[in-house]
């Protein structure tokens, strides 16, 4: 059994902007940073919790 | 050089049609998209079930609806079946190995350890139910993929093959990138397979990455001399930002990297002789 990626949600403080970060990424730059303006994102969300209702709009941040 | 199989695991415990909706979700929809993978060629489909409302369930009667449909659609296909024992964190010992019992696969998964699940339950994997399951297997015929998420679990399988509960020659899953288990690199399927050989020596071994691992993985197996799993169980996405539309189309990508590699395909017939299989 496998459960696919574990995504971390994030929400731009800055610019609004929605995306999302796989765990199997972490050790990228860009993880929690939003793909738009690079702030550091606001956790709204993550797999193993409460995922938004909108998370398939969110964008991957991995390259 | 070896042939490679390629499993299919069209449908998991987690992903529902709102992460893509071409996950196989009933037993029609599962049996058809098993011949579908077996006619692009897979030689192993690892089968989950769901139940009605789309959550993983072990119901042995939703195993034998699937095994059913599809031989009495397609009985040219001879594809190798192989079912899950973890297809619901809720299910009890008997549960999760009765449909072994019943339907007699030719293979069924050995989850070989415990672990965190998703940072949020737990993942059991007690060892009188690995125990029971392994001399269970072995009475009924069934061989045991021994899914391993991390190094510790190998180590757990070469105890259980000194004690008899296991048999020579194993079958590994290296199930690499999920969380709670180890990341899913290169360096880390090479040591992977290092441990393997050290530990189990004359093992065959598979592996897949979930999510953004999953082409490395693909790519590092079949370099390596392993065999790959693919299917929406894994991942929902194709590439980035590309939704499946199929799991035959990931079967259909495994052939091609490793036909450009070398490595031909195993038919189920070949994959049978190479992991030992009776039919």
């Amino acid at each position: 059994m496998s459960w696919g990626v574990y995504w971390m949600f994030y929400r731009c403080p800055d610019c609004g902007k929605k995306f999302k970060s796989g765990a199997d990424t972490i050790t990228e730059a860009a993880f929690g940073r939003c793909p738009a303006c690079g702030a550091e994102g606001k956790l709204v969300g993550e797999s193993g919790g409460v995922c938004p209702p909108d998370a398939m709009d969110y964008e991957d941040t991995a390259d | 050089m070896t042939k490679t199989i390629i499993t299919v695991a069209t449908t998991g415990a987690w992903p529902k049609k709102e992460n893509n909706p071409n996950v196989p979700m009933t037993p029609a929809e599962i049996s058809e998209d098993v011949y579908a993978c077996w006619k692009a060629g897979a030689a192993v489909a690892h089968l989950h079930m769901r139940d009605d409302d789309g959550n993983g369930t072990m119901s042995a009667d939703k195993f034998r609806q699937t095994v059913e449909l599809l031989h009495q659609n397609h009985p040219d296909c001879d594809i190798i079946l192989n079912m899950t024992t973890s297809g619901d964190l809720n299910a009890t010992d008997e549960t999760r190995q009765i449909h072994l019992k019943e339907l007699r696969p030719e293979m069924g998964s050995y989850d070989c350890g415990s672990m965190n699940w998703l940072h949020s339950s737990l993942f059991l994997n007690h060892p009188k139910f690995l125990e029971e399951l392994g001399a269970n297997m072995q009475a009924w015929g069934v061989k045991p993929e021994i899914e391993a998420f991390d190094p510790g679990m190998i180590a757990n399988a070469a105890y259980y093959l000194k004690k008899g509960v296991l048999k020579a020659p194993l079958h590994f899953q290296f199930c690499m990138g999920c969380a709670n288990g180890i990341p899913g690199s290169m360096k880390n399927l090479v040591f992977m397979k290092e441990t393997m050989e050290q530990l189990c020596p004359g093992s065959t071994w598979s592996c897949f990455g979930v999510g953004h691992s999953a082409m490395e993985m693909l790519y590092g197996a079949i370099a390596l001399g392993g065999h790959v799993r693919v299917g929406m169980e894994d991942n929902v996405m194709y590439a980035k930002g590309q939704l499946a539309s199929s799991n035959a189309q990931f079967v259909e990508r495994a052939v091609r990297v490793s036909q450009e590699f070398g490595r031909e395909i195993a038919t189920p017939s070949e994959a049978r002789d190479i992991l030992g299989l009776k039919k």
